[in-house]
């Protein structure tokens, strides 16, 4: 990899200013797997002084800024407590401390990284991203523009809501990426239900969320029914880690327990 | 371009190329204890602490530490005492490839837990690969170094 500049901005502005000039200009966020990205830069563009790595809460929203390590998501108190904590416990098993160092929810975000671990449960607690050119987004567009997004991500704004979470994730060791991850969320009767690293990005079964939203009580059958939407709502995918079938099979059982967790129910 | 910042309490200035990791620079400034193993932040064994936290210097470039305190294990050499006496204890290390970084982590971990379980001090660990010793042992002579350390606190 080579980058002919580095410049660390003064300003937002200043960043979406110098993004814009050239296709090749590229924020670098903490830099964890700029290895996977380009291999020439041009100018890589520095946001750690702008003040984007803390959490702070509102009087209806959590914020946290792009810049935010993993390892202070994990860490947070607040981003514990919501969800019953499931990017926390998303945050956690990702490679070792000292990736989690560095690596940020921003650049997570932006790589658009089918193996991420974080875009699975921001996406069961309806994240919303704000740019400083597109303003706000929520992740799934983000996730579904297919233009070059020469954007500012600011922060990631997380609604505030009583509501219960379950995250999952099978790896074939505990510094590899996901074979599979599943988030599940219920907020009142508001179900969702999301699959990451399938190895594509994550992805979401809206038809068995619609189908739990418009059932007063959960039983087994209806847990059972909701799998098999799901499951074959998503697409799964093979690859070295793992074959699509294998991958269904899995999507079936966590989404299972998933559901179980957030739902209270017990067979 | 020109960065400028602490190592092991000395100010450095120097001159580095825009794309250059951490890694390259400080083996530049004469740093022999960092190894490079699969520079792609899966080993550990490049550790070195960014104002006291741990990071893979194969995945930070030298010009995101501009104005910033690197710690390497040259600069806790009487904590690296400590600690390898009880990895002599234990028998926990053979090849010492990954020592170091092992000892600059396990440095960090006291700083932020000062009375770590053993599951505490594995699940810190985790980026910290060991090709030589399989952990257990590892983590009992880690023990041992915090249980020490406790003890002479309260004396």
């Amino acid at each position: 990899m080579r980058i002919e500049r580095y410049m660390k901005a003064s300003s937002i502005a200043d960043a979406f200013a110098i993004l814009q000039e050239r296709p090749d200009n590229k924020i670098i966020a903490g830099g964890a797997w700029l290895k996977l990205t380009d291999p020439v830069i041009n100018t890589a563009i520095d946001l750690s002084l702008l003040g984007l790595n803390s959490i702070s809460e509102q009087d209806n929203e959590i914020e946290i800024g792009a810049m935010t390590t993993l390892y202070t998501l994990e860490k947070s108190a607040i981003i514990q407590k919501m969800y019953d904590g499931i990017l926390a416990q998303a945050a956690m098993k990702i490679m070792g401390i000292t990736i989690r160092n560095i690596a940020t929810i921003g650049g997570c975000i932006m790589g658009k990284f089918g193996f991420s671990d974080i875009i699975t449960p921001l996406m069961a607690m309806d994240a919303i991203l704000v740019f400083h050119q597109h303003q706000r987004m929520t992740l799934e567009a983000f996730l579904d523009s297919k233009a070059n997004f020469q954007d500012v991500l600011i922060k990631i704004v997380i609604p505030k809501t009583e509501a219960r979470g379950y995250f999952h994730k099978i790896a074939l060791t505990s510094l590899d990426f996901a074979v599979l991850n599943i988030a599940v969320s219920r907020k009142n009767s508001e179900y969702r239900i999301v699959f990451g690293s399938r190895p594509g990005v994550a992805s979401r079964a809206f038809a068995a969320e619609q189908y739990l939203k418009e059932l007063k009580n959960v039983s087994e059958d209806i847990i059972n029914k909701a799998v098999d939407m799901a499951a074959s709502e998503c697409r799964f995918g093979t690859n070295q880690r793992g074959s699509a079938e294998y991958r269904l099979n899995l999507a079936k059982v966590y989404a299972k327990r998933g559901i179980e967790a957030v739902t209270d129910y017990e067979n | 371009m020109k960065i400028e910042f602490t190592l092991n309490n000395r100010t450095i200035s120097t001159h580095i190329l825009p794309g250059e990791y951490l890694i390259e620079t400080l083996q530049k400034c004469n740093i022999h204890s960092i190894r490079r193993g699969c520079d792609t932040t899966n080993c550990g064994v490049c550790t070195v602490l960014l104002d006291d936290k741990p990071v893979p210097s194969c995945s930070v470039l030298s010009a995101q530490v501009d104005h910033h305190s690197i710690t390497t294990v040259e600069g806790i050499a009487h904590e690296t005492e400590k600690l390898s006496a009880h990895f002599g204890k234990e028998g926990a290390d053979q090849c010492g490839y990954c020592n170091p970084a092992l000892a600059l982590a396990v440095f960090a971990l006291r700083k932020e837990n000062s009375h770590p379980t053993s599951t505490e001090i594995d699940e810190y660990l985790v980026g910290n690969l060991c090709r030589c010793s399989g952990f257990k042992n590892q983590n009992k002579a880690i023990a041992a170094y915090f249980e020490e350390e406790a003890y002479q606190e309260e004396q």
